[in-house]
């Protein structure tokens, strides 16, 4: 969890320095509405792909924060409050290079990750992580590191390319 | 394009060769052991004569002269066993210590009594444990198919063994046994025991006589099957009141019948199999194979107090047992173990007191046994070489080994008396008997598990031809291709290796060498994998000439089909397929959710050009309005797809659990409703006023449905029956539910035809319903305008989407040339809009009914839950299309929409109360509206494949909606898509749009049906391939053979109900064009 808040706030101080994004307040209070909002979006989700309704109620809870935290909370940091922006770059796919990309990976694959971090859990094997919600947590974490792995590759081909172009 | 009959054609010859596939692999797979037909006779050599105690007998002294048999269907360990734990004033469950007559015998007389555990073999239906308890030998895992036509036995069994030793055997009770040994009884009381229902004919019947015929003492072996314990239990469950009613019966039955007992008579009393929780059995689980065994005897059984707590009986030591007390030969093919607790009393030597004699006594006993089974293994072994050479060859050791050392302790015994190391050395010898007989027994159990690997090879091939062929076809529908010279000898070719294949494995499998079918059958699959690449090719060619709009198979196809090869991939192991109910969960969210997220996408993409700036300008300043916000179209998609799934989620609450499953809480609806005690008659109202509700609600749903769309309008007889006949089978199939639900009392003292009445006249309703509609399929109603008769008909049409004369102007146009109106205005059709969707709908609403019905009453708001969350996840469908397609385009089915649903019809299946195993099977659904005395077994048959496929059958009618509810434009629809649609604009045609083009029509649905064929065949090969490969797993029987027959038996379901339904379709095409031409 640490390694991505200050992950997080990397990107934040990224932001501040270089686009020097104004947050105010009402930023601020919508980010946290949103988020908890996302929290409760996403336990009923991993509820209706079948976690437990009932038990294990923090645990799911846990995966719904952890969730919330690979995917909205650097999207609310990297694209604002603004609809427009994110609709921009999860539906119509036309991100800048840089900080919008990042998220537009990180998260698709953070979700991703953590879809296929339900398979084992059937299985027979009986090791510690099979229990609900670890194998999930662990896909998730993986899918992040994974997506950031990967969006910086891409930054860098395409920072190469963008360069190429200024040299010719 | 080709004509219809061709696309009939072609797609019965497909459904053919899968069926000849799974054939082949089934052959393969589920084999019969072969029947040793030699019988054991009195002289062997074996047999030592040299110490009868003057006392006649074949192979052994006989210790009784005469046996009492009583059976007791479904009696289990749990019902004989006293528990003393609990105290006098405890509750105790009603089927425990409700036989305190046995408790009471073992402590008055241990040594002449005795209780254990009688583990049967699976399958635990009662004729296979019949089979088993008189041949002593082990049934096979097809042998359960014949349960209900009982057929001879011809092997060699006690029954037989004993009337060549002429014994006089009289035998009352279950009529199975007259199908199993016809003419052998002396004396017989036959009672009929199909009608599970009733609990009291069958024992009151054996009551009655059973006293007399006892003291008459005209027999020597006197056989009694008694079945309202397992009636019972099917109909109540165990621990109902009714169970420890019929357990009491029998204690008292138990007791007089010991007091009635010569000295020289044995009585045996078991169980032939136990049940599950639920009352049920036919499967492998613990709580089915634990029966129990108790034997008395007025003279003394066992010269030791033997712990029979600990030992664990197989209903295969029956057979020898009393063969060697009763002084018969042990059957040929036995397999069992004379159980050496009863042999260690020998009235005539001084057993009672040296422990060597008891010791002694047993070994010869055992030794006869051990020689019967050599004898039984030698011939087996001449007739079959699959007995494992190193297992047969260990097991030829010990026993030449066992003997070796019986002559040296028997001369040891002789020279130096009966010393402490002989005893020793006879304790060694007895074990090494048992260790043969026990090995020899596991040996054979192991082998009939055998397996044909050539047809199993042979079976998957073709099945991967067929897949292969399938899959050509669903790409190539478009292409000319799929029917050109090349094509056609390639299907000839391959129906012929198909054919080949299927006499290989049947008729000339042992002499001939499979060699050439396969090696035709690996041509072919390449010539297909070519045609194939080379048909994705051109299609890729001829789309690239218009400006490459062509891409790879869309996102969501190739999801779809990952998807698809996950779930068939998890059949290869056995916690998917134990959890597989959770697994299909997981699978089917994940693919409406993606459909949720594509509809959204598309959605938005849409309006990318038009509204973008107005919706999501950065820089202009909105009023912020939550609500506004929150009725956007992209919240109505959100809200439809949580709804969808949560009530799909809500399905889990109605799945039983299986064996493996366990810790897991049992659902209380699949229990009928008789089973509530007087305590809980208030959660048993509640559960049938929803479960009434529920019914209610689903066929409301659709009559509003239809009637909002104008189809209930006019007095066809189809709209009739739709109108009035339906809601009646409904009310009748409330009644059905209530009659069932009275008390058990009440209800047995109801006649037979009271009882089954309403659901019969259900099954009539439905049946005129089903023929009505095929008659009649269109719910039309045609209103003539007439000229003096100023009707607004242009207002009406605005306002409501009933009427549409629209589609007559063009109609008038079309046909003015053919003949003249006979009115100036056109007419007015009601329903013109709908006029497939009707059609299809009203099928589906019927057939649903049906389903209600032999579901029972518990798991009607499981379907209702599918139902709605299947109509909502149609509409994001549709939802989706419209988004991607204009008005007049008719669009093609998704590949994935079809995986979707059929991924939600695996999840339905288990949202049923059903499980892939044998026991979970709700055996009640075949007595549904039928009071027993069934003629043959097809009926039944049917009835169980209605209730336990009902989600293969519900998706399969539900499936034709997919093609037209996206032309419907639905409120939904236009709440969830930006784009507006020609219906505001007053050109709205619904589905009639389809008429236009009959061969698009057909077209569409052959492929639609294509679609369904090959993804449930991909199912059923990951199926046949996990059986096939784990042949030898431990858990084959319980997982993967259960798994396969549940797979093999839906998809033939469902090819046939995907099959009917295109021919539905084209019937409804037909006679539109016929209704048209009226004009």
């Amino acid at each position: 969890m640490d390694i991505f808040c200050i992950s997080g706030l990397e990107l934040l101080t990224n932001f501040l320095n270089k686009e020097k994004v104004q947050f105010k307040l009402i930023d601020w209070a919508k980010c946290v509405i949103l988020m908890v909002a996302s929290c409760v979006f996403y336990y009923v989700v991993a509820v209706v792909f079948g976690a437990p309704f009932l038990q294990h109620t923090n645990e799911t809870f846990h995966l719904a924060i952890l969730l919330t935290v690979t995917t909205v909370l650097p999207c609310c940091l990297a694209l604002g409050t603004d609809i427009g922006n994110w609709v921009q770059v999860f539906v119509l796919n036309s991100y800048e290079v840089g900080g919008p990309l990042i998220c537009y990976i990180t998260s698709i694959m953070a979700v991703l990750g953590a879809w296929v971090g339900a398979f084992p859990i059937p299985l027979d094997w009986d090791r510690p992580w099979q229990i609900w919600p670890i194998s999930c947590v662990i896909g998730n974490l993986i899918g992040y590191s994974g997506g950031l792995l990967l969006s910086s590759l891409y930054l860098l081909y395409r920072y190469r390319l963008l360069n190429k172009f200024k040299l010719t | 394009m080709f004509s219809g009959k061709k696309q009939i054609a072609i797609l019965l010859w497909l459904i053919t060769i899968y069926i000849i596939g799974i054939l082949i692999f089934t052959k393969g797979f589920l084999l019969k052991r072969v029947v040793v037909n030699n019988n054991s006779s009195c002289d062997v050599d074996f047999s030592l004569n040299t110490d009868d105690h003057e006392e006649e007998g074949c192979w052994m002294h006989k210790r009784f002269k005469k046996a009492v048999i009583i059976i007791n269907d479904a009696l289990k360990y749990d019902f004989l066993k006293f528990d003393e734990s609990y105290k006098l004033n405890d509750t105790v469950p009603h089927f425990k210590n409700k036989l305190p007559f046995i408790q009471h015998l073992l402590h008055r007389s241990p040594k002449n009594s005795m209780l254990s555990k009688f583990m049967a073999d699976p399958p635990t239906t009662t004729l296979q444990r019949l089979k088993g308890l008189t041949t002593g030998s082990l049934p096979t895992f097809v042998d359960a198919g014949s349960n209900f036509a009982s057929s001879e036995i011809i092997e060699d069994n006690i029954i037989d063994q004993m009337i060549t030793a002429g014994k006089k055997i009289k035998f009352l009770g279950d009529d199975t046994w007259l199908g199993l040994y016809p003419g052998r009884f002396f004396k017989k009381f036959p009672f009929p025991s199909f009608n599970v229902k009733d609990l009291h004919t069958v024992d009151n019947g054996i009551l009655k006589h059973l006293l007399p015929e006892l003291k008459l003492k005209d027999w020597d072996v006197f056989i009694a099957h008694f079945l309202g314990v397992d009636h019972c239990g099917h109909r109540f469950g165990p621990n109902h009141p009714a169970m420890s009613e019929k357990l009491l019966q029998m204690n008292s039955m138990i007791r007089n019948v010991t007091k009635v007992l010569d000295k020289d008579t044995v009585l045996f009393v078991f169980g032939d199999h136990g049940m599950t929780r639920t009352g049920d059995h036919g499967g492998d689980s613990t709580d089915e194979l634990e029966a129990g065994l108790f034997i008395y005897s007025p003279e003394i059984l066992t010269a030791t107090m033997p712990k029979m707590d600990t030992r664990v009986l197989a209903q295969t030591d029956l057979v020898p047992t009393l063969s060697l007390l009763l002084g018969v030969p042990i059957p040929y093919s036995n397999l069992g173990m004379a159980i050496p607790e009863l042999f260690n009393h020998c009235p005539w030597s001084k057993t009672a007191t040296s422990e060597m004699r008891q010791v002694y006594h047993v070994i010869k006993a055992l030794r006869l046994n051990a020689h019967q089974v050599k004898q039984f293994l030698k011939s087996y072994y001449e007739i079959s070489t699959e007995f494992p050479q190193q297992t047969y060859k260990e097991l030829e050791n010990l026993f030449e080994h066992a003997e070796s050392d019986l002559q040296k302790l028997l001369t040891a015994m002789v020279t130096d008396g009966e010393t402490g190391s002989v005893l020793t050395k006879m304790i060694k010898l007895r074990d090494h008997y048992e260790k043969y007989i026990e090995g020899s027994r596991e040996m054979c159990q192991k082998i009939w598990a055998k397996f044909d690997l050539v047809s199993i090879s042979l079976g998957l091939i073709v099945m991967f031809l067929s897949i292969l062929i399938n899959l050509y076809f669903y790409l190539a529908h478009k292409n000319e291709e799929s029917i050109s010279p090349i094509s056609v000898s390639v299907m000839i070719a391959s129906s012929v290796i198909v054919g080949y294949a299927f006499l290989q494995a049947f008729y000339i499998g042992d002499f001939m060498n499979p060699f050439m079918v396969y090696l035709f059958s690996l041509v072919l699959i390449v010539t297909f994998l070519i045609l194939i690449k080379k048909n994705i090719n051109l299609k890729e060619k001829s789309k690239g000439d218009r400006q490459a709009t062509f891409k790879l198979p869309s996102f969501d196809n190739i999801i779809a089909t990952f998807i698809l090869f996950c779930y068939t991939a998890g059949y290869f192991s056995n916690s998917f397929v134990v959890f597989e109910d959770t697994v299909t969960l997981f699978f089917a969210q994940s693919l409406i959710w993606l459909y949720g997220i594509k509809t959204y996408l598309s959605n938005n993409r849409n309006t990318k050009d038009q509204k973008f700036e107005t919706t999501f300008g950065r820089h202009k300043k909105q009023k912020f309005d939550i609500f506004e916000k929150l009725s956007h179209s992209n919240f109505i998609i959100l809200y439809v797809l949580l709804t969808c799934s949560l009530l799909f989620r809500l399905l889990t609450n109605f799945r039983v659990c299986r064996e493996e499953q366990m810790p897991c809480n049992e659902t209380m609806f699949v229990q009928p409703l008789t089973n509530f005690t007087q305590e809980e008659s208030g959660l048993k109202n509640v559960r049938y006023f929803v479960s009434t509700a529920c019914l209610g609600m689903f066929v409301y749903m659709s009559r509003v449905w239809m009637k909002h769309y104008g189809n209930l309008n006019g007095d066809t007889a189809t709209v009739l029956c739709a109108k009035y006949l339906l809601p009646f089978a409904t009310v009748c199939v409330g009644l059905h539910w209530a009659i069932q639900a009275l008390p058990p009392v009440v209800l047995d003292s109801l006649p037979g035809w009271q009882q089954v009445m309403m659901a019969q006249i259900v099954y009539i309703s439905i049946i005129s319903l089903i023929i009505c509609i095929l008659i009649n399929p269109l719910c039309l109603y045609v209103l003539y305008v007439h000229r003096d008769n100023p009707l607004s008909v242009p207002n009406m049409a605005i306002s409501s989407p009933q009427i549409i004369p629209q589609v007559f102007n063009q109609l008038k146009e079309q046909l003015s040339s053919n003949g003249q109106a006979k009115y100036e205005r056109p007419p007015v059709v009601y329903g013109m809009g709908t006029v497939y969707t009707t059609s299809v709908l009203y099928v589906v609403t019927t057939i649903g009914v049906l389903l209600f019905l032999l579901l029972g009453d518990g798991l009607s708001p499981s379907i209702l839950l599918a139902s709605v969350s299947v109509f909502l996840f149609i509409e994001i469908y549709s939802a989706d299309v419209s988004n991607g397609a204009k008005d007049s385009d008719v669009t093609t089915v998704n590949w994935s929409a079809v995986v979707t649903l059929g991924m939600m019809t695996s999840h339905f299946f288990y949202g049923t109360g059903h499980q892939a195993t044998i026991p979970s099977l709700q055996w009640n659904a075949a007595f549904t509206g039928f009071y027993g005395d069934f003629n043959n077994n097809i009926l039944p048959a049917l009835l169980m494949i209605f209730n336990t496929f009902a989600s293969n059958i519900f998706m399969g009618l539900v499936c034709p909606l997919l093609v037209f509810w996206p032309k419907l434009y639905t409120r939904l629809n236009s709440l969830m898509c930006k784009k507006t649609h020609n219906k505001e604009k007053g050109k709205w045609r619904g589905d009639f749009v389809f008429f236009d083009d009959g061969e698009k029509l057909r077209q569409i649905f052959y492929q639609l049906s294509l679609a369904v064929l090959l993804f449930s065949s991909i199912k059923l090969f990951g199926a046949m391939g996990a059986a096939g490969l784990h042949r030898r797993h431990l858990m084959v029987w319980k997982i993967f053979a259960p798994r396969f027959i549940f797979e093999a038996v839906g998809t033939i379901v469902s090819f046939t109900v995907s099959f009917l339904m295109y021919l539905f379709v084209m019937r409804v095409d037909n006679s539109l064009s016929k209704f048209v031409k009226q004009f």
